[in-house]
Order: C-alpha cells, then sequence, then structure tokens
C-alpha cells in the first residue's frame, strides 16, 4: 500500500534515484545499427577527407562520397571561356586580310558619296557657277585638298554673273574638271551665302564662305558682299 | 577506457577506435536520458543519432569538444530534443510512466515502490516545467554537478539551484497531496 504520509525532500531524491533504474534500455538491435551506421559515417568522412559527404544525419545513412566534386564545375566553366575567346581571336586573324578588306571598302565607298553629292534642279536658282579649284581655273593657290566651296548666286546678288560659284576641291586635285558651267546644277536654295545650309543637303561645300574661292577670278561684288553688311556700323 | 583528453585527441583525428568506445559509452546513456525527458522511443532513436552524427561532423572540422565530453553530448541531445519538440508544436511528454508499464504487470500486483514511481513520474510529467524536469534528471538521475548542469542548460549555477529546488518542493507538494497527507 502507498503510505499516507507527507514526503520530505530526500524521499523524493530517493525515488528519483530509483526511477533511473526503471528506464528501459537502448534495444540492442537498434544500437548496434546505429553503431555501424555511425562507424561507416566516419569511414565516409575520413576517406573525403574534408567531411562534405558525411553530414547526413539521424536515420544512421551514411554520406556520400561528394568530396572533390565540387572545384569541378568553376574550373570547367573557366576553360570553356578560355577556349571560346581564344577561338574567336584564331579566327580573327586567320581572316584578317579579309576583316581588312572590308573595312577598307566601306571607307571607299563612304568616301565617294561625300565626293558625288546628289543634285537635283531647282527653278528657283537658275545659276549655280561651279568652279573647281585647280591651276586651270584659280590664279591664287587656294587649298586645293580638303575644301569645298560653293558661292550660289540667288536673287539676292542682284542675278550678276558671278564668276566664281561652286568650287569642289576632292581629295585628288587631278579628278576635278575645273570649268565653268552655268548650267542648272547648284543647289537651288535661293538663299544668300550667310545662310547656313541644311545638314546633308547639297553639297557639303561651304556656302557660307565665298570670299576665299571668289577672290581668285575677282568678282567684286561677291567677294565684298559680306564686307558690305559690316560697313554701315 | 582510456583517458578522455587522449580519447578525445583521437576521436577528432576520427580514429575508428575512439570513434567506437566513445559511442558505445555514451549512446545508451543518451537514449535513456531522452526516453526521461519524455521522447518516445524511435524520437530518442533519432535524436541519439543526430547527436553522434553533428560530434562527428565537428570532428571532422577540427572542432568539437575538447574536455568533459559527456556534457558536451547530453547539452547536444537536450537542445536536439527541444528543437524537435517545437518542430513537432508538441509539448515534451514525459512518458516514463508509460515505460514502466511496459513490463504488462497488473497494478494490483505492483509492489509500493512501483506505484510511487509511476505516481512520481506522472507529477514529473504534470507539475514541472520543461526546465525543471531537464535540471531534475540531470542532476539526480544523470548524477551531473551543479556546474556541469548549469553548461548543459546554458544557465548559471545560481538558476540551477533554483530551478532545482523549487522543482523539488513541487514534487513534494504534489506527491504529498497525493498520498493524502498535508
Amino acid at each position: 500500500m502507498v503510505s499516507k504520509k507527507p514526503m520530505d525532500t530526500k524521499e523524493i531524491t530517493d525515488l528519483l534515484s530509483k526511477l533511473k533504474a526503471e528506464t528501459p534500455d537502448y534495444p540492442s538491435d537498434l544500437l548496434a545499427a546505429k553503431r555501424a551506421a555511425f562507424l561507416k559515417q566516419a569511414v565516409n568522412i575520413k576517406i573525403d577527407g574534408n567531411g562534405q559527404g558525411g553530414q547526413q544525419s539521424g536515420t544512421g545513412s551514411s554520406g556520400t562520397a561528394l568530396g572533390g566534386g565540387a572545384v569541378g564545375p568553376g574550373v570547367l566553366q573557366a576553360l570553356i571561356g578560355i577556349s571560346i575567346v581564344a577561338a574567336m581571336l584564331l579566327a580573327v586573324y586567320a581572316y584578317r586580310d579579309q576583316i581588312t578588306d572590308v573595312l577598307q571598302g566601306n571607307v571607299v565607298i563612304a568616301q565617294e558619296d561625300n565626293s558625288q553629292p546628289s543634285i537635283s534642279p531647282s527653278p528657283l536658282a537658275p545659276e549655280t557657277v561651279t568652279a573647281l579649284p585647280g591651276p586651270l581655273a584659280l590664279e591664287e593657290a587656294a587649298p586645293p585638298v580638303e575644301i569645298t566651296s560653293t558661292v550660289t548666286s540667288g536673287a539676292s546678288l542682284d542675278d550678276t554673273d558671278i564668276n566664281g560659284a561652286s568650287v569642289v576641291a576632292g581629295t585628288a586635285g587631278a579628278e576635278v574638271a575645273a570649268e565653268k558651267t552655268k548650267t542648272n546644277s547648284g543647289l537651288h536654295l535661293g538663299q544668300t551665302p550667310g545662310t547656313p545650309a541644311a545638314p546633308g543637303q547639297g553639297n557639303p561645300g561651304n556656302i557660307n564662305k565665298p570670299e576665299k574661292p571668289a577672290k581668285p577670278t575677282k568678282p567684286p561684288k561677291a567677294t565684298k558682299e559680306p564686307k558690305d553688311t559690316k560697313e554701315p556700323k | 577506457m582510456k583517458d578522455e583528453s587522449a580519447l578525445l585527441k583521437a576521436a577528432t583525428s576520427l580514429d575508428q577506435d575512439a570513434l567506437a568506445s566513445i559511442f558505445d559509452e555514451y549512446a545508451p546513456a543518451l537514449y535513456k536520458y531522452l526516453l526521461r525527458l519524455g521522447a518516445g522511443s524511435q524520437e530518442a532513436d533519432q535524436i541519439t543519432g543526430d547527436v553522434f552524427a553533428r560530434v562527428l561532423e565537428k570532428f571532422s572540422e577540427g572542432k568539437g569538444p575538447r574536455k568533459n565530453l559527456r556534457s558536451y553530448l547530453f547539452q547536444t541531445a537536450y537542445h536536439l530534443l527541444v528543437d524537435d519538440s517545437r518542430h513537432r508544436q508538441r509539448t515534451a511528454i514525459l512518458d516514463v510512466a508509460d515505460t514502466i508499464k511496459q513490463d504488462s504487470t497488473p497494478v494490483q500486483s505492483m509492489t509500493e515502490d512501483k506505484l510511487l514511481l509511476e505516481k512520481l513520474a506522472k507529477t514529473m510529467e504534470r507539475e514541472l516545467t520543461e526546465e525543471q524536469r531537464n535540471v531534475i534528471v540531470l542532476r539526480f538521475q544523470e548524477e551531473f554537478s551543479l556546474k556541469e548542469t548549469a553548461e548543459i542548460i546554458g544557465k548559471n549555477v545560481n538558476a540551477v539551484k533554483a530551478l532545482q529546488n523549487r522543482g523539488i518542493n513541487r514534487l513534494r507538494e504534489a506527491m504529498s497531496r497525493e498520498n493524502g497527507g498535508e
């Protein structure tokens, strides 16, 4: 029978000690299985070196040997990248002549486009005189290269026959045909020389500076028109 | 058994004999400790495996305990049990009474001590907090010192003393009520 008296601390601690012996033992089969799994896991970790494959726990399953595979993908990707870059460089080197030709061809085409602007006739500008630089047309040595100038005579210039008009100096002076023409081949903008040309319109020559080509042939009005604008001041 | 420091040194280098010796020494004790704290037999088996897997992981990293391996193992077991209990959203159930009943002895034929032990186990489950129960088990069943118990539960010695005294007093009062005294 159970005693009915109040218990003191000593009795409680004694009972707790007795309760310890009542706890069942670890089943031998479970203990043996757990032990084998533990030792196998230790072997796997030792083989892997750094224990990457042996982190599984709980059910006693041993880790997989994944150590050593972690470095592989990064190195492989780097090698593939280097191989691609090397192949591209080799291809560029092998076809360097063709690439150079293509690039030079593009430059030539661009130059040809610049030297032959499209000119469309217009009834508003009936006269356009084109003078090409060179010894035949210009007595003074104007800069023969890289200068393109155009003088368009319009109504604002009193319809005088301007000797110097469009002077086109190409990159090669020999190609310039120096002849004075009064054909309707100007820009026909109907603008005063001071008006800037729209980008890409007509001859890229400098129509704002008519003085330079006009000086050698001495067209007094054409060369002095801009000066006259300053005189009233 | 080897000296503990030598054993730990060998275990850190993953020596098979040292690891086997550690397992044989502490695995049954850990299993019982987990049962006393209320784990079921399957849960205790699983957590025991987890404890040794974690220790193995620490050894392989060159870490792990340098001394007092027993406290380290019990501390790890306690933390894993708490994590597992929180994960399962349940309170820890002290089923020592159930384990006592497993011997299928009829209640009428139980000795007085057996009945007292069953009452004590149920009272521990019902009356004590989780920390009080852990301190009582560690101090009076696993026989850890106050300092070791403090290390295991992560509190200072005075807190362990307070938990122990409150736990014993509550057990005493409850058992006295059960016995019809006071």
